[in-house]
């Protein structure tokens, strides 16, 4: 759920601004001249598939992913959803400029924090272990992120915007399970294909070939 | 790219635009700091009239670039739609009290609601087109030239210049690959079916991007990458930067005048 | 003829117990111009590859200009005098526009901006695409995609071109661009390929990636060849 221009107050965009400012700064000491296209390229492959539509009744419902992202790159999902978003904002004119920060905390903040709680379980190789780790990590970061979502529109203004935000939140409890299911699926398939994506998809934070002077 | 459904279409190229407007001559490193400041102004308004001003400011700013009003319409949707949700959330009673003005059957709409839901409907619109008329006018790859030159870090810049490149190869093969499943019958619903095809959709994507990042890697280092990937651009100002600079300082100051003073 | 690339006693192997080459003996000469042929899964581009120092492999020795390569630092001085094309055009043209394509090699190579952009505009002139500078790497056809992607190995000046599988997916008129590039060139190549009735057009010398070693072709032994059509080669 990316929150529209002109909704937030000056504070919390400013909030928000300055702890993803500070997110991705962590995410950037994970980056190098190494891992750069393999950054960027897999910052594309998540905006693809942000795409991805399913029919809900007469709406649908767009992929966040933000888990499956937190589980793969830990810290540097902050550059490259910060990325991401700024494209889509850029392009497509969903989500905005000036509340980039807080747009970003809410989709990075969970991916990260899931991603590395629930890390360990994804790839146990006993499937029943990771396929509970998965599903949690896709239904959990959503979850996180709706809250946030609220937690936004209610700073700014806990009268009006209550019921925008509520609205939101239940709104976003079958996401919550679709997004659950998608990651679970998604995690066997990587897992079948190319595991070692799971476990770190970045490589070693130091660069294995040296840098020209 | 007419297979991007509400990025912008014929007749100009919305990434690496060769729109010409009149405002794609100014300095993009100007425009960047203008329309931010811009925009955070208009983020702060509380007033009403002053939230009017700053739209129409932008609507100025939207003229001064010439941009063809049917693809700005189409671009303003994504906005909009989320305005007509506040506009159910807002105005009546239960969320804003005070002064009734109208009864929709059993809901009251009251002052206090309709001034709120108008004034963040203005707030947003007047920021969004603002946008598009500053930075939509200059070349993404530009952007992050500009970027740069601002002190942005090299690897966020050269993440972006990179995503957006191999994005377009992706959302290609992205809707390749969903012709290919469309054709066998498959319908992107919530069956289990459904659900286990856009999983391995994004499990393809994910994985080939991996091995397409080595592969670019590699292409890279054969150039002799160094950690920066290089865009030709130049930035400097020129008078008609110094007219846009004085425009927007003009509208801000009517717009905070109006916010302030009233 | 000093040779250019000096291969002696190769081996390597993705999966140790299927090694893809042992020992294998490799020499490309000054003034070459060789297509180098062999079965899917030879290792045609597994060659090329550590030729370039980006897959290594523990034995064997790579002489690349008469100077022995084997750290990354020694490859890396190596491969700015080389121009390689990869197989896929997508995966070389990774910056927004044509132009900056082409200057990413020289200006890695230390030239200055104004350099670059002559080298550009030169280049441009000589694969036939001048008014492509400014383009957008998607907007290309597969066939023009591929004629800037060896623009951008020829930008740096390169001793000798590289080609892996340059005219795969390619129609009849791209395939005749690319051939005419080449030609007019002037740089010796080393081409990895399927295609070859290209490799007659372009390439008078024959190698075999077969069994894990390299057997040069002469033209006579060459099976399935109608010599008689044979183009005389560099006479356009």
């Amino acid at each position: 759920m990316h929150i529209s221009e002109g909704v937030l107050s000056i504070p919390v965009l400013a909030s928000g601004a300055v702890l993803t400012v500070a997110g991705v700064g962590l995410g950037l000491r994970r980056l190098n001249i190494d891992n750069l296209p393999k950054t960027a390229v897999m910052t594309a492959a998540f905006f693809t598939a942000s795409f991805i539509r399913l029919q809900v009744g007469p709406s649908s419902v767009h992929l966040m992913l933000n888990g499956l992202i937190g589980i793969m790159m830990g810290w540097a999902a902050f550059p490259v959803i910060l990325i991401g978003l700024l494209i889509q904002a850029l392009l497509f004119q969903y989500g905005g400029i000036i509340n980039l920060g807080v747009n970003t905390l809410n989709v990075a903040l969970p991916a990260v924090l899931f991603g590395f709680i629930f890390r360990p379980m994804v790839m146990n190789p006993k499937t029943s272990v990771c396929s509970v780790g998965s599903f949690a990590v896709g239904f959990l970061s959503i979850s996180l992120t709706a809250l946030m979502v609220c937690a936004a529109l209610l700073l700014t203004d806990p009268v009006s915007y209550k019921l925008a935000a509520m609205t939101i939140l239940v709104a976003h409890v079958p996401v919550m399970f679709i997004e659950g299911v998608i990651a679970l699926l998604c995690v066997r398939f990587v897992k079948k294909v190319k595991p070692e994506l799971l476990r770190d998809a970045l490589g070693p934070p130091k660069p294995t070939i040296e840098p020209n002077s | 790219m007419s297979s991007l459904k509400g990025a912008a279409s014929a007749p100009f190229d919305p990434i690496y635009g060769a729109f010409t407007s009149p405002l794609s001559k100014n300095d993009g490193r100007l425009k960047i700091i203008l329309v931010i400041l811009w925009a955070i102004l208009i983020s702060a308004l509380h007033g009403l009239i002053a939230a009017f001003g700053a739209f129409a400011g932008s609507l100025i700013l939207i003229t001064l670039s010439r941009w063809p009003l049917k693809n700005l319409i189409k671009r303003l949707y994504a906005v909009n739609f989320f305005m007509a949700f506040m506009w159910l959330m807002i105005p009546f009673s239960f969320s804003t009290p005070g002064e009734v003005i109208a009864r929709l059957g059993p809901l009251a709409v009251t002052l206090e609601g309709v001034k709120l839901a108008s004034l963040i409907t203005l707030k947003a619109n007047a920021i969004v087109i603002s946008i598009i008329a500053l930075l939509g006018t200059t070349p993404l790859h530009h952007l992050a030239a500009a970027s740069r030159e601002m002190h942005i870090p090299e690897k966020l810049v050269g993440v972006f210049l990179l995503a957006v490149r191999y994005f377009q190869v992706m959302h290609q093969e992205y809707l390749r690959l969903r012709r290919a499943m469309r054709a066998r019958g498959f319908k992107f619903n919530l069956s289990s079916n459904a659900l286990r095809g856009a999983a391995n959709l994004v499990g393809s994507l994910v994985v080939r991007s991996f091995d397409r990042a080595e592969r670019v890697h590699k292409a890279m280092l054969s150039r002799g990458y160094t950690g920066m990937v290089h865009v030709r651009s130049a930035f400097y100002l020129k008078p008609i930067d110094l007219v846009l600079a004085l425009i927007i300082l003009a509208l801000a100051g009517l717009v905070g005048g109006l916010e302030w003073r009233l | 003829m000093a040779a250019l690339i000096d291969i002696t006693n190769l081996s390597f192997s993705y999966d140790p117990h299927r090694p893809i080459f042992e020992s294998l003996d490799f020499v490309f000469h000054e003034g070459q111009k060789l297509g180098l042929v062999g079965k899917n899964g030879a290792g045609k581009s597994t060659l090329l590859q550590l030729i370039m120092g980006l897959i290594k492999s523990s034995s064997g020795a790579i002489e690349i200009f008469g100077q022995r390569r084997s750290t990354e630092a020694q490859f890396r001085e190596a491969r700015l005098q080389i121009g390689f094309v990869f197989q896929d055009a997508n995966d070389q043209l990774f910056c927004p526009t044509v132009g900056d394509d082409i200057a990413f090699g020289p200006l890695n190579m230390g030239l200055s901006r104004e350099e670059a952009d002559k080298i550009v505009d030169e280049t441009l002139a000589l694969i036939g695409m001048e008014s492509f500078k400014d383009r957008a790497s998607y907007s290309l056809s597969d066939g023009e995609k591929k004629i800037v992607a060896i623009g951008t190995a020829l930008a740096m000046r390169p001793k000798l071109l590289i080609l892996d599988e340059p005219t795969t997916c390619l129609d009849e008129d791209a395939c005749d661009r690319i051939a005419q590039v080449l030609l007019d060139c002037g740089l010796p190549y080393l081409i990895a390929a399927h295609d070859l009735s290209f490799l007659d057009r372009v390439a008078p010398d024959r190698a075999r990636l077969i069994g894990g070693h390299i057997i040069y072709e002469p033209l006579a032994s060459r099976p399935d060849r109608n010599h008689d059509r044979l183009r005389v080669v560099g006479k356009d």
